[in-house]
């Protein structure tokens, strides 16, 4: 890193430092593994979080905080494409030519996640990756509690679905 | 495969390197800090702006309305200083949250933020003691009637409503043991939904003065999908909030109807927040909208300056919205009707300028309620406009 900080950035430095590999592992996987957006959303969320540190800093629960811009910069990032989006949208079947077929079930899980719904995909990693508390994530996502519930269900139930096919192909 | 198995699974998959670079967003950061500090300064200077397309559309009971044209990005102007604040007290000072206002302004409704939540009322900015039964979260107040609900030990929820000096609760629904009411009208009829076993299992319903309840009809948009909440209840029974995730109406004879987004879409996600007079307040595809009833049909949709996610939380009958704001960037704000032209947001701050979540306005768009932020806790509020 290079060494221009001002005085005062250090806890803000210290704090980004110390979650930036969390931070990158969570936004690639909100991105469907696609590294490059998630790099792009990284450097978004850390930058507001420069831009505000000042009030975020106060608070008891900064992860709180950044993750929610985490996810809201993945919205803002494709806002339009996302929208078009349902948020209960059914995954899309595995196909037959399925690339990933044979990967091992981490590579499957990528591939899994990349077929699920965005906000689906954003209930996961924010609930199980993250470990936001449901009524956390509901607001994230603008949405209610039984909707994060519904969709949290649905997608581990896609994923299993999922995974089972890609391993199917895999052993076949 | 279970949540944790899951999780396992998210920490062992292989990311590549980030490139992610702390120094250039520091210094990103501090540029678009000074940006931001010019445009406050400016705006002082600028008394108004465009905002948001206002599109007509044909009248029509139900089914999709046709709306064209995209909603205009122009930001709006601020009006600083038009709305004052004013921190309600809490019982030795506890972080709370405002819930809802009545319509006369003159009472404000929430919870205290401790652990379980308490019902907390104030008439006239002072606490009112509440009666054995009113506990856990107030929802909303109207006049001698004030709604709450709260979590049993059993991790179920009940609904209340205190009214004349007694605390009725509110029926279940067999089957579904959280009970959420949101809002209730002047006829005592309140709005709100059950949440069943199954994670998707939500319904719409209303209960009558009497406690007695009654679901509400759930249009079928996706197969296997039924799930709905009522967000707010007009006097004369019109309903709004949303179901599989769209905004939603319901006349007064429970015939519901898409409301759409300001793009005409009805296909999009949203909610439907409140209603007052032909004004519904809400958002759709992201957008903060405001719909106009006319004839019993949904006459016209407009986009609203974008506030944060959670969209036009609630307005008055004159076609005054209350933008929540995000509470981290992006500020609560109260905006007039601009049809007839464009009109300043009134941004809604904290005594010291901190960031704020609005959420309750009265009938003349006068005094709001909400909540200041900062600290890491929030401090109950009233704004009085002028």
């Amino acid at each position: 890193m290079r060494g221009d900080s001002r005085a005062g950035d250090e806890p803000y430095v210290s704090y980004v430092t110390a979650r930036l590999p969390a931070l990158h592992r969570a936004a690639f996987l909100l991105c469907g593994g696609d590294a490059h957006r998630a790099n792009d959303v990284v450097q978004a969320t850390i930058t507001r979080l420069y831009q505000h540190w000042k009030r975020v800093s106060r608070s008891d629960n900064i992860d709180a905080y950044v993750h929610r811009m985490l996810v809201h910069a993945v919205v803002d990032e494709r806002r339009h494409s996302w929208s078009r989006v349902q948020l209960g949208g059914r995954p899309v079947e595995v196909t037959g030519d399925d690339p990933h077929a044979g990967v091992d079930e981490r590579d499957s899980l990528v591939a899994a996640l990349r077929r699920l719904p965005p906000r689906q995909r954003a209930v996961l990693v924010m609930r199980f990756l993250l470990d936001r508390p449901i009524e956390e994530v509901a607001e994230a996502l603008n949405c209610s509690v039984g909707t994060v519930k519904s969709q949290s269900s649905r997608g581990l139930e896609a994923l299993r679905s999922m995974l089972a096919t890609i391993e199917e192909r895999g052993d076949g | 495969m279970d949540e944790n198995e899951l999780k396992g699974l998210m920490l062992a998959v292989e990311v590549p390197p980030s490139s992610a670079d702390v120094q250039q967003a520091m210094a990103a950061g501090r540029r678009r800090n000074r940006g931001r500090a010019l445009l406050a300064a400016g705006a002082g200077v600028a008394a108004f702006a465009v905002i948001g397309t206002f599109v007509v559309t044909a009248p029509m009971r139900a089914g999709p309305h046709d709306t064209t044209g995209t909603p205009d990005s122009t930001a709006p102007a601020q009006a600083k200083s038009r709305c004052v604040p004013t921190l309600l007290k809490t019982p030795g000072g506890a972080p709370a949250t405002v819930m809802t206002i009545d319509p006369d302004g003159a009472q404000v409704g929430g919870r205290l933020d401790v652990n379980p939540p308490q019902a907390i009322l104030w008439r006239d900015g002072k606490v009112v003691d509440l009666p054995t039964g009113a506990t856990g979260t107030i929802a909303d107040v109207a006049g001698d009637t004030v709604v709450g609900y709260s979590t049993t030990p059993a991790e179920e929820s009940t609904g209340w409503v205190w009214r004349g000096g007694k605390v009725t609760p509110l029926a279940k629904v067999k089957g579904y043991p959280w009970t959420h009411p949101h809002a209730v009208n002047a006829k005592g009829v309140i709005a709100g939904w059950v949440h069943g076993t199954k994670p998707d299992d939500t319904i719409p319903v209303t209960w009558s003065p009497d406690g007695t309840v009654h679901p509400l009809r759930l249009p079928v948009y996706r197969p296997g999908e039924r799930s709905g909440t009522a967000r707010d209840i007009a006097d004369d029974g019109t309903i709004v909030g949303e179901a599989d995730g769209f905004p939603m109406l319901w006349w007064p004879d429970g015939t519901p109807e898409g409301l759409g987004t300001p793009w005409g879409d009805e296909n999009k996600n949203g909610i439907a927040w409140a209603i007052a007079g032909r004004y519904v307040y809400g958002s759709g595809d992201g957008v903060e909208t405001r719909w106009v009833l006319q004839d019993g049909a949904v006459f016209s949709t407009a986009s609203l300056p974008d506030a944060g996610e959670l969209g036009a939380r609630a307005g008055t009958a004159d076609g005054t919205a209350l933008l929540a704001g995000d509470g981290l960037e992006k500020p609560a704000g109260r905006i007039g009707l601009d049809d007839k032209g464009p009109v300043p947001v009134d941004e809604l701050r904290g005594p010291d300028g901190e960031m704020t979540m609005a959420t309750a306005i009265s009938a003349d768009g006068n005094t709001i309620g909400g909540t200041v932020l900062g600290g890491g806790r929030g401090r109950p509020t009233i704004w009085r406009c002028h």
